[in-house]
């Protein structure tokens, strides 16, 4: 069967109506269905996606009753950020229930806009070049005003969930329509009374009495002024100029500032008289209708001053004379070719005129880097301001400001295991982690686990496995001082320490593994963590905003130890340094922003839109600091001993960076033949991968003159020694090497023979099962040879011997020293140690 | 569905419309809906699910700015949800399927992420990277997994 035809049979269970769409909505206006808490983020997030402006917020505030001191705030603080304005709600003691009230009555204004749109569509389409009454808007808001006070605080919250939205399409926007004109026709409230009790029909008429006339007394002439230039703001430039007069900015809101409330009281009545509700329906709508919500964010109040076409001509001048500017009057010419041509030298002469240190046949070039200008060919930008956050609200403000722009997280680059540099040849080994003996105890590590078992004797006792915890697997294990320590990475990362096939502790960290580090007493994780957002804002929760980390359980990183890095995101750059010994954490440091990798020594590469941040938290003698620095934005990148490498995207194509330890540009790498997607360092040794795996590797020993190096062979790195296998048409080799001169240099080699039909079925063994020992070197490998499966193990060097078995149910799995033999673990657990070393 | 279109909608769907959010349901159901039911082998528990993540999207849909975005929390919600209801279960303990012998025998034999990952990657269609977001596995984790349950299900 193939995956096709199992689908097909999968599909063909119906889906059950229940879930249906077209009964989902159904089910969500059903009473049982739970209704989406309000809290002040949900409520503002809501108001913003119905367009609601300032003005139109105090009145909600204001007709909710919230304490007058927090809707004074907001009314002198226009330019009140997000994260205050929450904290003033919070702070004015409104809840859930009175962020549903409101949103209640702003939605009935957004449908009144909605009524509007329909009603505009219905008409015939020669009326939409007249003109808009300059009191069009007054008219629709004060409509809205008049009957939605008392209502605010009439409604209880059932009544609001009672009305399902589509009933407010129904109800709401006549109610207003059929009320509005009328009343302020005369506004005389005997009238008013008159007409009341069939439009309001459940509103009381004192409640009318007491609101409308007054309302037009009480609206202050700026609330007035923010209305019309609301309006204003709102119009696509296209549509202004359709539609308003000339002088319509110049007059309309001069003329409402001017009129002292008495005047509006006086004058009001009769524009409106003036203005047949017919007229408003044909002619106002569409402004409304082009002007979109999003429109209105986006356009600044002072751009209303003024509309004109983009002079492209105009903006292009200027855009070279500002190029000029910036590269002090050396900017390229108008037709500027590509960087890398001989025009470009000329102008960019620091990095073009770089001079060529190593070349490499076949793949990159090394270039000295320019410290002054970066590789996308002009000056970079001043690093913006970082500064370590006060405490855990700042750093809500700075998450929920990215967020509501839409940037969160960049494209990790999580660690990657890979070759090891040995010499001048890139050793790639098969990916499995290794096997270990200590004391009896033999450890066989895989990404899903690591397999204990005593090996004491001629077999290994019944294994037991230490799992990675929940989501996440083990991604590298080293043994040091008789205990083993495996990474694991994932959902979370972290270490476990294992001791006699017991965990003594696991450290665990928030985010992607991007890095680690091991000396003689550490461990530092480098992670990025980008929040999940699995609760709704609030300024009550700041820290389910923060990071954290820890041996057992996990606790936040205190908001002191966090940078704020002025790049926008909502992602953090983690890294930890912990006690080997028992696992505590020394230290720890963030640094919230847009990352795409953080080195286990706190210098993380940031995105800042079209560019890239260098920054580094560290603690140093003065207690913990950080630097920052301007680069290219970082396709990926790494850090290794004091060297660090970023991938960039250039006019040229890709290159990379190599940062010395100052952060300063040292080198850079171009020229690759095929596309860069990974860096990875192992102390100074820097790996460059791309789609199919690593395919280079640099020597940063001196981070100015990377030595660069492509060969690439299979085999194991086991101190200074590598065993390294080779497939020849005829069977194959295998290379026992040690470095002499910076070289493999080849000591002892073993080479099998085998026929072209079995050649093709060789496989040579997991690391596992490869040993270098003193003068005894060793690896398995097998073959078909027609009938049955052949396993072998091949002792050379010292002494030279192979060991055959047939048809072994596993073939060998393993090789250890123990009592200075060689034991080999086949057959599903036995142990052979029958050769001497 | 485009940019403007869900924008539109699922400011609609924000506001309250549950109309505007089937529309965007829509385009997720099917494989909502299949991934739980091949997961949780039980017809009853996988509507409770998909529907209980009905609820939290449209709770949370004016968070979500793209159609991608939309996609992501409904599946990793999904997810969560289908893990939680696994582990209710008693260990080992699976209604059966009304899906056919065939399909009945070659998913009770695999195991719960197994299960998940197959029901995503053959009946949901998607791809094992998306598999990895939305049931917060690793890549790695799911290529695995994948390759147990091809290798099991004698897939060609």
């Amino acid at each position: 069967m193939t995956v096709s035809q199992l689908r097909d049979r999968m599909t063909e269970k119906v889906v059950p109506e229940k879930i249906m769409p077209q009964n989902i909505a159904e089910f969500l206006m059903d009473e049982d269905a739970e209704l989406p808490e309000l809290d002040a983020f949900t409520f503002l997030n809501r108001l913003r996606a119905l367009g609601i402006g300032s003005a139109d917020f105090l009145y909600l505030l204001s007709g909710c009753g919230a304490p007058e001191e927090a809707v004074e705030k907001v009314r002198r603080n226009p330019a009140m950020n997000l994260q205050s304005l929450i904290l003033t709600l919070d702070g004015a003691g409104l809840g859930p229930q009175d962020y549903t009230r409101m949103l209640y009555t702003a939605r009935q204004l957004w449908e009144r806009t909605v009524t509007m749109r329909l009603e505009k569509a219905e008409n015939s389409p020669e009326n939409s070049g007249d003109s808009v009454p300059e009191n069009y808007e007054d008219i629709a808001l004060e409509e809205i005003e008049d009957i939605a006070p008392e209502k605010i605080e009439d409604i209880a919250p059932e009544d609001i969930e009672d009305n399902a939205p589509e009933e407010f399409g129904d109800s709401a926007p006549e109610e207003i329509e059929n009320i509005a004109p009328e009343n302020y026709e005369d506004n005389a409230p005997e009238e008013i009374e008159n007409i009341a009790p069939e439009n309001y029909e459940d509103n009381a008429l004192e409640e009318i009495e007491d609101s409308a006339p007054e309302e037009i007394e009480n609206i202050a002439p700026e609330e007035i002024e923010d209305n019309a230039l609301e309006e204003i703001e709102d119009n696509a430039p296209e549509n202004y100029e359709d539609s308003v007069p000339e002088n319509y900015e110049d007059n309309a809101p001069e003329e409402i500032e001017d009129n002292a409330p008495e005047e509006i009281e006086d004058n009001a009545p009769e524009e409106i008289e003036d203005n047949a509700p017919e007229e408003i329906e044909d002619n106002a709508p569409e402004k409304i209708e082009d002007s979109a919500p999003e429109e209105s964010e986006n356009t600044a109040p002072e751009e209303t001053s003024e509309f004109r076409p983009v002079d492209m001509e105009l903006l292009r001048q200027s855009l070279i004379a500002d190029a000029e500017e910036i590269s002090g009057g050396e900017a390229a010419p108008e037709s500027a070719e590509a960087p890398g041509t001989d025009e470009d030298e000329q102008t960019e002469p620091q990095y073009h005129k770089g001079a060529l240190i190593t070349s490499v046949a076949g793949a990159a070039a090394v270039f000295a880097a320019a410290v002054s200008v970066s590789l996308m060919g002009f000056a970079p930008t001043e690093a913006p301001d970082a500064h370590f956050a006060a405490d855990s609200s700042e750093i809500f403000g700075a998450i929920y400001s990215s967020y509501n722009s839409g940037i969160v997280g960049a494209d990790i680059q999580p660690w990657r295991g890979g070759g090891t540099l040995f010499g001048d040849i890139i050793v790639e080994t098969d990916g499995s982690l290794g096997t270990f003996f200590d004391d009896g105890t033999l450890y066989t590590a895989a990404a899903d686990g690591i397999t204990f078992a005593e090996a004491g004797g001629d077999s290994l006792s019944a294994a037991e496995v230490i799992e990675p915890p929940t989501d996440t697997e083990f991604m590298y294990v080293r043994m040091s001082g008789g205990a083993l320590y495996a990474v694991f990475g994932g959902a979370e990362c972290g270490f476990v320490r294992v001791d006699n096939g017991k965990v003594v502790y696991t450290a665990r960290q928030d985010g992607v593994l991007t890095d680690f580090r091991f000396d003689e007493k550490t461990v530092r994780i480098g992670s990025v963590f980008t929040l999940p957002f699995a609760e709704s804002f609030s300024s009550d929760r700041t820290e389910c905003f923060l990071p954290s980390l820890g041996t057992g359980e996990k606790s936040l990183i205190p908001p002191e130890n966090i940078l704020l890095s002025g790049a926008d995101g909502c992602s953090y750059a983690v890294s930890a340094c912990y006690s080997m010994e028992d696992g505590e954490v020394l230290s720890s440091a963030a640094a919230l922003g847009y990352p795409v990798y953080s080195s286990a020594d706190g210098t993380a590469f940031m995105e800042d839109g079209g560019e890239g941040l260098l920054v580094r938290v560290g603690m140093t003698e003065n207690g913990l600091e950080y630097t920052t620095a301007r680069m290219g934005k970082p396709v990926c990148a790494a850090g290794g001993d004091g060297v660090y490498a970023a991938a960039e995207n250039t006019d040229e194509g890709q290159s990379v960076t190599i940062y010395d330890g100052g952060l300063a540009p040292a080198a850079v790498l171009k020229n690759f033949d095929r596309g860069v997607t990974a860096l990875r360092f192992d102390g100074k040794a820097l790996y460059i991968s791309g789609s199919d795996g690593e395919f280079m590797a640099a020597d940063c020993s001196d981070a100015a003159s990377p030595a660069i190096f492509t060969e690439r062979k299979s085999g194991v790195v086991i101190g200074n020694d590598a065993l390294l296998t080779e497939k020849t048409a005829d069977g194959f080799e295998m290379k026992l090497c040690s470095l002499e001169n910076g070289k493999a240099a080849v000591k002892y080699s073993f080479t099998k023979k085998l026929t072209a039909d079995e050649a093709a079925t060789l496989e040579t063994g997991a690391c596992g099962t490869v040993f270098v020992g003193s003068g005894v070197y060793g690896g398995a490998y097998s073959w078909f040879d027609g009938v049955s499966v052949v396993s072998e193990y091949a002792v050379f060097g010292g002494q030279n011997r192979e060991i055959t078995l047939f048809d072994d149910k596993t073939g060998f799995t393993a090789a250890f020293e123990r009592d200075g033999k060689l034991c080999l673990v086949y057959g599903g657990g036995r142990i052979s140690s029958e050769i001497h070393i | 569905m485009d940019k403007r279109e869900y924008k539109e909608i699922s400011a609609l769907a924000a506001n309250g419309d549950t109309k505007a959010f089937a529309h965007l349901y829509e385009t997720i159901y099917r494989e909502m809906y299949y991934t739980a039911y091949y997961t949780l082998a039980d017809d009853a528990d996988a509507v409770d699910v998909v529907m209980r993540t009905v609820k939290d999207g449209f709770s949370s849909v004016g968070k979500l700015r793209t159609e991608e975005a939309f996609r992501t929390f409904m599946m990793k919600s999904l997810c969560s949800r289908i893990k939680a209801r696994l582990k209710e279960y008693p260990d080992g303990e699976l209604s059966s399927y009304n899906g056919g012998s065939v399909i009945k025998r070659e998913f009770e034999r695999l195991s719960d992420s197994e299960r998940l990952v197959a029901a995503m990657y053959v009946a949901g269609r998607f791809i094992p990277s998306e598999i990895a977001a939305y049931a917060g596995m690793s890549a790695g984790a799911v290529k695995k997994r994948l390759k147990s349950v091809l290798e099991q299900f004698e897939l060609d």
